[in-house]
């Protein structure tokens, strides 16, 4: 007898534990989907991520913060638990299958907790891994700390908050679950629950009297957070046994019976309604078949609407103004939502189905389907655009109404969420999956597009092919859909709306880099070839000091000051030796020197000289002074500017870099210019002129100097030496999307040397062919017009003196090929 | 004997319709019941009562001698209940669910369950999601008997069941309440709860109008049929203890169903002015189903003859 009782507990035990396992097992497996789903989306978005970071590297604008994305997933299945183990089974009655096994209402609603909790567990085991693995978030700071710390992580709350909250979420979705049947309105009733600790927290801000700290506010949304699990967790016990306890009988009818079914409203149901169309009935059947559902969208975009109105009227955004910026995100989750009702909703399946029977045509119920969501949605951007429109943007003192989205935006933003939406209550089987993996996959593709236009160039036109990619789908796939045929062939589908979400900016992205023509290799192989067949370089680089103002002059600035009076004293107090620049340079006549300077001293040297010209007229017109002898001094000033320019301008020459050869043209340009204009022939032959002259190069001679800085700066980029030699920027690349940069700045460049090779050719020869200066102004001036532009023939008939800037660069070439380097001063030249 | 089941005055009221008005009943254990009636009768609600699902607005009643509504765990153990859309979790398969099921029970119920896939020809493998509408009542059905119940439930059970499983299912029943289990049936079809039925109960509207063993029901309900030489010709109803059960008037031909119709009452009839011709015969089980759920009070039909 005893070892008949020992074995038969022992078989109880074992029976039992296998019992326990196959539950375990069954609510894991209806588990597995949502866990899945979320792990993957995870990780797709962290390897989107570092794919983008590797590709665009530091030019990535929209980024999503690795940390808190790990931190949302976990929060997301505590979310979708309850309504998957709970609510689904509700719905599809398995639960009342459960309900007859010999189990204990106790053991499902425990059993069914529990997993979850696990499951829960599961998820922040793996977004801590991930975490820690792929080293996100900022580790100098201690997210386990409840406190100030977390708010340099970019993650809002410290870890054990957000864990304690996501297990709270997680309670609450099984309380509403157990209370409300119908799984869409416990989700619906699970928002304000799950945001009830921050709802809590934000009031006590709100009445405290004063400002609270980041960790004070964190502790404080512990403490409700932790008082909310303690209440809810029972509440959902009980809420599970009475569920799954026999249903209480109603309450006895009452003698007067005031029940909203009103013989009017009875007689009303009773008759037939009569529609006109064969669409119009569907239109009907779809607002009294989701009045409820609709009803609440509609509330939830009211409500974030009316947060945003209060939001744009005032400036302070603490205490209960700032729980508004919560109420925001319910338009695009109303958006998202209005998206599954299309093809989710308590019915739907019944109701394509019963449409399916009638040989309702599939465009038609599509059509039909989607006109009550898309009429919500139209008239919403209405009612904001009408809004909008009276927002005062521009010095408002609420920074959020400066920085309202126009009505064009938000259509963008809120096509993108419901198209994406309602292919997915078409594509997924669950209403639970539907309403979890909509708003990610809708939040996705809307960061990705949004990127792909900032930051990809991708085209307006290619962002409606992308919105109307998933609504194509669907409606392709709508009468296989009607027929309950569309697997697999949906799966097809989905690929190629993924696809052309994917790659479809992509795409259009690489043709227009690849749109940029790259240098042949072997041009680039001659060209490298050229630069390193040029004799090494014995030259010694001197810096030339261009100084300005005496070190005892200061500026004085009153506020009453004569204006010429303090130009007076400023000219007085100006002084530059261009002797004493360029003394090194002479002291070696063996051209071995290379000068080193900067648009922006040159400034100075130009003033320099263009004051001694000025001295010099003055004192040639001035009767007074028309004697050889008195003006010698003006004339001897300027001769040293002739004489340290012809000095300077040979050592500028023989520069590498190609803002050398820019200022030599510069330097050039103005030294022909007061040949020409200042130095009358019987000056000539003073060696101050003849030195000058000596230096005034002949196009072949510029060309030879302006190709070897080319090729050197060729080679400069390809050795990556860009410090010494990167010394001029592509105008163009400021105008290109910035995620492309990287990508067209090395075709960018090879177009520049290719214009810049041709210009100096063209220059060389005195061409009058125009392609490279086309080239140069696309890449230096985009956007403007070429004939007005420095590049344009118009510009380039005046005197380079006239038109050269001075202090920058802005554009390689102006100068090259203008009269200027055409003038002979072969018969001023004293044998 | 004591009843395997008791319903004693239940009432069920909702909140726009009364589902049963003071239904009692006693099932004697070996026996196979059937409760007929229309759809919207009271049959599904009576049967969440005795499976504890549902709490009755008033009376009470005992499955195995247990109170659903105290212990419906202790009655869920005793019964096996297959519905008439079983609910069962189509991802798993069918091996899976037999696994799943059994855990709850002892270890003889998963070698029964196999074995009675088997004889169904349903492979093990297969997704419920994947089995058509037959094969998954199939597999509900194995589910429901493979731990051997006191009690088997069952809701409209054959609907999906090709005519052949039927007629094997059928008359597994009649085996089962042969060895002392009982069968409560819910049906529409009157020639399979004919075959196979022992005791029935007509539901109509919330109550039972008939109710007892249905070889006693057969042979106490007649079909009489009475031609007159008027039809404006006035007709006594048979006497007490005869109960007209309904009555239809076509040009000279009245036909009645009548309970506890005696020889003598027929003969009166032949003997009544005008009375040209009385036929009678014994009631089929549909004609009496008609007959009490069709909502013509007998009183008053009776008053109009």
């Amino acid at each position: 007898m005893t070892t008949e009782a020992t074995l038969s507990a022992l078989t109880t035990r074992r029976h039992e534990a296998s019992s326990t396992a196959w539950f375990w097992w069954k609510e894991t497996r209806q588990l597995a989907p949502l866990i899945a789903l979320l792990a993957t989306v995870s990780l797709l978005i962290i390897v989107i991520n570092a794919i983008l970071d590797a590709a665009i590297g530091g030019q990535l604008r929209f980024r999503l913060p690795h940390e808190v994305t790990m931190l949302v997933f976990p929060g997301l299945f505590a979310t979708g638990a309850g309504p998957l183990l709970v609510g689904q089974e509700r719905s599809q009655r398995t639960i009342d299958w459960l309900a007859l096994l010999p189990i204990s209402s106790q053991r499902i609603a425990t059993t069914k907790l529990l997993v979850a909790i696990a499951g829960l567990a599961v998820m922040w085991l793996f977004a801590l891994l991930v975490i820690t693995t792929f080293g996100l978030g900022r580790r100098e700071t201690s997210y386990w700390m409840i406190g100030s710390t977390t708010g340099y992580s970019g993650n809002p709350f410290s870890y054990p908050v957000w864990i304690s909250h996501s297990l709270f979420v997680l309670v609450a979705g099984y309380f509403v679950a157990w209370r409300i049947k119908n799984q869409f309105y416990s989700l619906i009733a699970l928002i304000p629950l799950a945001f009830s600790p921050v709802i809590a927290t934000s009031l006590v801000s709100e009445y405290v009297g004063r400002s609270l700290q980041t960790g004070q506010l964190d502790w404080i949304n512990f403490g409700f957070t932790l008082l909310g699990i303690v209440i809810v967790t029972p509440l959902t016990y009980r809420a599970a046994i009475a569920t799954l306890g026999a249903a209480d009988a109603p309450a006895v009818t009452p003698l007067l019976d005031v029940s909203p079914h009103s013989p009017a409203s009875e007689t009303n149901d009773a008759i037939a309604p009569a529609f006109g169309t064969q669409t119009a009935p569907i239109i009907w059947q779809s607002l009294h078949s989701a009045k409820g559902m609709l009803a609440i969208l509609v509330g939830m975009l009211l409500i974030s609407f009316l947060a945003a109105v209060q939001l744009a009227a005032v400036d302070r955004y603490r205490g209960i103004t700032g729980l508004l910026f919560w109420l925001l995100p319910l338009a695009p989750l109303a958006v998202c939502w209005l998206g599954i009702s299309v093809f989710k909703h308590d019915g739907a399946s019944q109701r394509i189905r019963f449409l399916a029977d009638r040989g309702v045509s599939h465009r038609k119920a599509y059509l039909a389907l989607h006109a009550v969501p898309i009429s919500i949605l139209s008239g919403s951007l209405l009612i904001y655009g009408v809004w909008n429109m009276t927002v005062v943007h521009e010095e408002s003192v609420s920074g959020f109404a400066a920085g309202l989205p126009t009505v064009v935006t938000m259509l963008m933003f809120a096509a993108v969420i419901y198209s994406i939406s309602q292919w997915v209550s078409q594509f997924v089987r669950t209403l639970i999956l539907s309403v979890i993996l909509a708003p990610i996959l809708s939040l996705i593709a809307a960061g990705w597009l949004s990127f792909a236009y900032v930051s990809l160039g991708f085209p307006i036109l290619g962002l409606v092919l992308c919105i109307a990619a998933p609504m194509i789908a669907s409606w392709s796939m709508m009468r296989r859909y009607m027929d309950s045929t569309d697997r697999p062939v949906t799966f097809l589908a989905a690929g190629v709306v993924v696809a052309v979400i994917t790659l479809l900016p992509v795409g259009v992205a690489t043709s227009y880099v690849l749109s940029i023509p790259a240098m042949h290799p072997n041009q680039r192989q001659q060209l490298l070839n050229e630069a390193q067949s040029a004799p090494a370089s014995s030259h010694r680089f001197v810096s030339i000091p261009m100084g300005g103002f005496l070190d005892s002059f200061q500026r004085l600035s009153y506020p009453y000051n004569d204006p010429m009076r303090d130009l007076k004293e400023s000219l007085e107090h100006y002084q530059m030796d261009p002797q004493a620049s360029v003394r090194l340079l002479k002291s070696r006549p063996d051209d071995n020197f290379i000068a080193q300077t900067n648009l922006y001293d040159y400034q100075r040297w130009h003033g320099g000289m263009m004051r001694a010209r000025l001295r010099w007229r003055q004192a040639q017109n001035d009767p007074a002074q028309n004697d050889p002898a008195q003006n010698d001094p003006a004339w001897a000033e300027l001769a040293s500017w002739l004489d340290a320019s012809g000095v300077l301008l040979s050592a500028l020459r023989r520069g590498r870099l190609l803002t050398d050869q820019e200022i030599a043209d510069r330097l050039e340009v103005l030294l022909i210019d007061t040949l020409r204009h200042d130095v009358p022939p019987e000056r000539d032959d003073d060696a101050a002129v003849q030195m000058a002259i000596a230096a005034i190069g002949t196009p072949a001679s510029r060309s030879a100097a302006r190709r070897g800085a080319v090729v050197a700066t060729l080679q400069s980029l390809l050795r990556n030496d860009k410090d010494r030699y990167y010394n001029f920027r592509l105008t163009a690349l400021e105008c290109q999307p910035e995620g492309l940069v990287g990508w067209m700045e090395p075709r960018m460049q090879d177009a520049f040397f290719i214009a810049l090779l041709e210009g100096i050719e063209a220059s060389a020869g005195r061409s009058e062919d125009q392609g490279w200066r086309l080239k140069l102004h696309a890449l230096h001036q985009p956007g403007g017009v070429f004939q007005t532009s420095r590049y344009g023939d118009e510009m380039r008939s005046m005197p380079a003196m006239e038109t050269m800037t001075l202090g920058r660069i802005s554009g390689y070439g102006q100068l090259w090929g203008r009269d200027w380097e055409y003038v002979n001063f072969n018969h001023r030249k004293q044998p | 004997m004591e009843p395997v089941i008791t319903t004693d005055a239940l009432t069920m009221h909702f909140r726009r319709c009364d589902a049963l008005m003071g239904v009692s009943l006693e099932i004697q254990p070996g026996t196979v019941f059937a409760l007929l009636g229309e759809n919207g009768a009271g049959k599904t609600t009576m049967i969440r009562i005795l499976t504890g699902f549902q709490k009755p607005t008033s009376g009470s009643c005992s499955v195995c001698g247990i109170n659903p509504l105290r212990d419906p765990q202790g009655v869920r153990r005793q019964i096996g209940y297959v519905s008439d859309a079983p609910a069962l979790y189509d991802w798993m398969s069918v091996a899976q669910i037999g696994g799943f099921t059994a855990s709850f029970y002892d270890a003889s119920f998963l070698p029964t369950y196999e074995a009675s896939i088997r004889r169904y020809e349903i492979r093990p493998e297969q997704k419920i999601r994947h089995l058509s509408k037959g094969q998954r009542a199939k597999v509900a059905l194995s589910l429901a008997l493979a731990h051997d119940p006191s009690v088997l439930i069952l809701d409209e059970p054959t609907s999906g069941l090709d005519p052949k499983v039927r007629r094997n299912f059928l008359e597994s029943m009649i085996d089962r309440a042969a060895t002392g289990r009982t069968v409560f049936l819910s049906s529409h079809q009157i020639s399979e709860v004919e075959r196979v039925a022992d005791t029935i109960a007509i539901l109509h509207r919330g109550r039972i109008r008939l109710h007892g063993p249905l070889a006693e029901l057969r042979e106490s309900i007649h079909e009489v049929v009475i031609d007159v030489d008027d039809p404006l010709r006035s007709i006594a109803p048979p006497p007490e203890p005869a109960e007209v059960l309904t009555e239809e008037t076509s040009g000279r031909s009245r036909q009645l169903f009548v309970r506890h119709l005696t020889p003598e009452m027929v003969h009166g009839l032949r003997e009544t002015p005008g009375v040209t011709e009385v036929r009678t015969r014994v009631a089929t089980l549909e004609e009496i189903f008609v007959a009490c759920t069709t909502d013509r009070p007998a009183a008053a039909m009776s008053a109009a003859i």
